[in-house]
């Protein structure tokens, strides 16, 4: 299941960088950082509205993927805890664990 | 506009996203984008010293959503009270709200309105004349249109067809909760598509001819093997009928005025033939410019149809169904844009429609028949072939050169001229109808515009020559001649016309400054043998003196 969500993933990241200005595109690395309010020392890639564009991205493509049974919603991932959200490999993990 | 270019971003919804497709469409020209703040399309379109103004940007596009920029639209949507006559009278306040902000930029694109259509039924009476959704929102689109006709510079995009290519997935209600986004990706992606495609035709960067195979391209089969009796074009089978349609969208690309041109392994005759005889053919010989059908190099034979239309490779596109032939000449010819055909002829005609490098942002007589303009050129060619005597032959073919001055029946092919010659100009200065409208509106400046005609037939309106006189000084800004008709005596009428119009305006000196490109070299070689006399790129004329120009060629001065 994992390695589907990474994959997943890494086709979103494919996608939302099509819409994306050179600064603004992430690359395809588990560590890649994605956002990051105050408190963190790495900067991340996406401000709050990308973050929005590229989380529905991967939404989509999960329900694509479960055939619209998912039920991860991408207003509950945002307002979860900064550390889901951190990097790559924390989304995969959190999606992983709250993918029913 | 140079190789790189800016846009400002107007909308009443998040429009960050087309900013990136922007961006990320085009190679060749960067486009860096600058957003308006975030619903405040009225205040944006009013100051103009808003920071996203102050970049000198070359173009604007206003994206709105007509429940959120027309309150009376909104109430219709609602089912609450509505009047119609307001609701036109906010169109025409928006309207000329574009209008006046449309002077700080080159170009504006306005997006037509439109709605969700497909997530809400409407009802029965959506059509209803006045108070019908459907038939309000067409006729506030239409309003558009009307107030934007007769604006230059001002061009509406059809956003409906960006909808309706994301089908059911144009909106996405998570993305407007979330980000104010009204739209998924995909109608970014064909906004931006459409954009870069309109501010090409503009640049004057579409593609002039198509380069076409025959086998298993314009009709199915092979002619050498099979005889054109049994190659599969029209009746009723489905890849008859669609080679014949396909046929039938490269007809109306060369009434659009794009040049079509055959490259193909085939014995001439026999492919000839075909074109002639087989009753299902579309196109006929006369709607192709010139071929090459032999056993040769496709790529060889691409750069001698090339060199005798005198055409830039990069204004070719080359279509064959044959895979290895478009990567042959995709990598011998990387110039040349080479798409790639679907292996299925039933998806032909779409996959042409599709390419987005043909289009016009004018429309003029010339374009209609381009085709019958080089054939009479090619006529011309060959005559002149059998005659050894250059000067003979040029008395010969009763040149007439009419010399007008810009005007409003000839303004728009003189723009179209502006900005798509490439060899024969002297500094590819390109316009927008605004900024020629401006220039030729200052008494220092004039234009005149030259149309060329011999007994085989007329060329049209082929030259332009821009004078700026000032100081005692006359100074050519735009020597613009047809590849067409070099030769034929048009660019020593097109001097001796400037040093005259500098004579009428006291001048006692004509100069003309050759700035190079990639391609005006030809331009160089020419006023470097014009008798002017040139220091590093400076071509000066004496005016007390007359430019000699051959007696044979009739000068017809009309408004002159």
């Amino acid at each position: 299941m994992k390695d589907k969500i990474s994959i997943i993933i890494f086709d979103a990241i494919e996608e939302f960088n099509f819409s994306q200005d050179l600064e603004n595109r992430l690359e395809k690395k588990i560590e890649e950082v994605l956002f990051s309010r105050s408190g963190y020392t790495e900067k991340g890639k996406l401000d709050s509205m990308n973050l929005v564009y590229f989380l529905v991205i991967v939404e989509q493509k999960l329900q694509k993927y479960m055939g619209n049974n998912s039920t991860l919603r991408i207003q509950d991932l945002i307002e979860k805890k900064e550390s889901d959200l951190k990097n790559i490999g924390t989304l995969i993990k959190y999606i992983e664990i709250n993918l029913k | 506009m140079t190789s790189g270019i800016k846009g400002v971003l107007i909308s009443d919804f998040s429009i960050n996203n087309l900013a990136g497709y922007l961006s990320n469409n085009s190679i060749e020209q960067p486009v860096k984008c600058f957003i308006a703040p975030f619903n405040q399309v009225h205040h944006t379109l009013i100051d103009a010293n808003l920071e996203c103004w102050k970049h000198q940007s070359d173009f604007a596009v206003v994206w709105t959503l007509p429940e959120r920029i027309l309150k009376n639209f909104a109430a219709l949507l609602n089912y609450e009270n509505f009047d119609f006559a307001d609701l036109k009278k906010e169109v025409e306040e928006f309207t000329s709200l574009i209008i006046n902000a449309s002077s700080r930029v080159k170009l504006t694109f306005v997006a037509t309105w439109s709605i969700d259509t497909t997530q809400q039924n409407y009802g029965i009476l959506t059509t209803k004349p006045d108070t019908g959704i459907i038939n309000v929102l067409a006729q506030i689109n239409l309003l558009l249109a009307e107030k934007f006709w007769d604006q230059p510079n001002i061009y509406l995009l059809d956003s409906n067809k960006w909808n309706m290519r994301a089908s059911n997935n144009a909106y996405n209600p998570k993305l407007w909760y979330l980000n104010k986004t009204p739209f998924n990706n995909m109608v970014f992606a064909d906004a931006a598509k459409d954009i870069m495609s309109s501010i090409k035709s503009i640049q004057g960067k579409n593609k002039k001819l198509i380069i076409v195979d025959l086998d298993n391209t314009l009709w199915g089969g092979i002619v050498g093997d099979i005889g054109y009796e049994n190659i599969k074009l029209g009746g009723h089978d489905p890849e008859g009928e669609a080679y014949k349609d396909f046929q039938f969208a490269l007809k109306m690309l060369k009434n659009k005025g794009v040049l079509l041109a055959i490259v193909s392994k085939n014995e001439e005759r026999v492919a000839l033939l075909a074109i002639e005889k087989k009753s299902e053919m579309v196109l006929v010989k006369k709607d192709f410019v010139s071929w090459r059908i032999n056993w040769e190099d496709k790529a060889k034979n691409i750069v001698e149809l090339a060199n005798e239309l005198n055409l830039g490779l990069d204004s070719i596109v080359f279509i064959d169904d044959n895979a290895h032939e478009r990567e042959w000449v995709k990598s011998a010819l990387p110039e040349i844009f080479v798409p790639e055909m679907p292996s299925d002829p039933l998806l032909y005609r779409q996959f042409l429609l599709n390419l987005d490098c043909f289009n016009n942002f004018i429309s003029t007589k010339e374009d209609k028949y381009r085709t019958k303009l080089y054939a009479e050129e090619k006529q011309r060619t060959e005559n002149i072939k059998t005659i050894s005597n250059l000067e003979e032959w040029l008395k010969s073919i009763d040149i007439k050169i009419t010399i007008e001055k810009t005007n409003e029946g000839n303004f728009q092919r003189v723009l179209q001229l502006l900005n798509k010659t490439n060899q024969l100009n002297l500094q590819t200065r390109r316009f927008t109808e605004r900024e020629l409208i401006t220039w030729i509106s200052s008494d220092e400046n004039s234009m005149f515009a030259f149309s060329v005609t011999d007994k085989f037939g007329d060329a049209g309106l082929t030259g332009i020559i821009g004078v700026t006189c000032k100081d005692g000084q006359a100074t050519i800004t735009d020597f613009v001649l047809s590849c067409r008709v070099i030769g034929r005596k048009a660019e020593e009428i097109m001097l001796y016309a400037a040093i005259e119009h500098a004579k009428n305006k006291f001048c006692k000196i004509v100069n003309a400054t050759f700035i190079a490109t990639e391609k005006n070299k030809p331009c160089y070689d020419f006023f470097k043998r014009s008798g002017f006399i040139e220091k590093e790129n400076n071509f000066t004329w004496d005016a007390s003196k007359t430019y000699a120009i051959p007696s044979y060629v009739t000068l017809i001065l009309k408004e002159y």
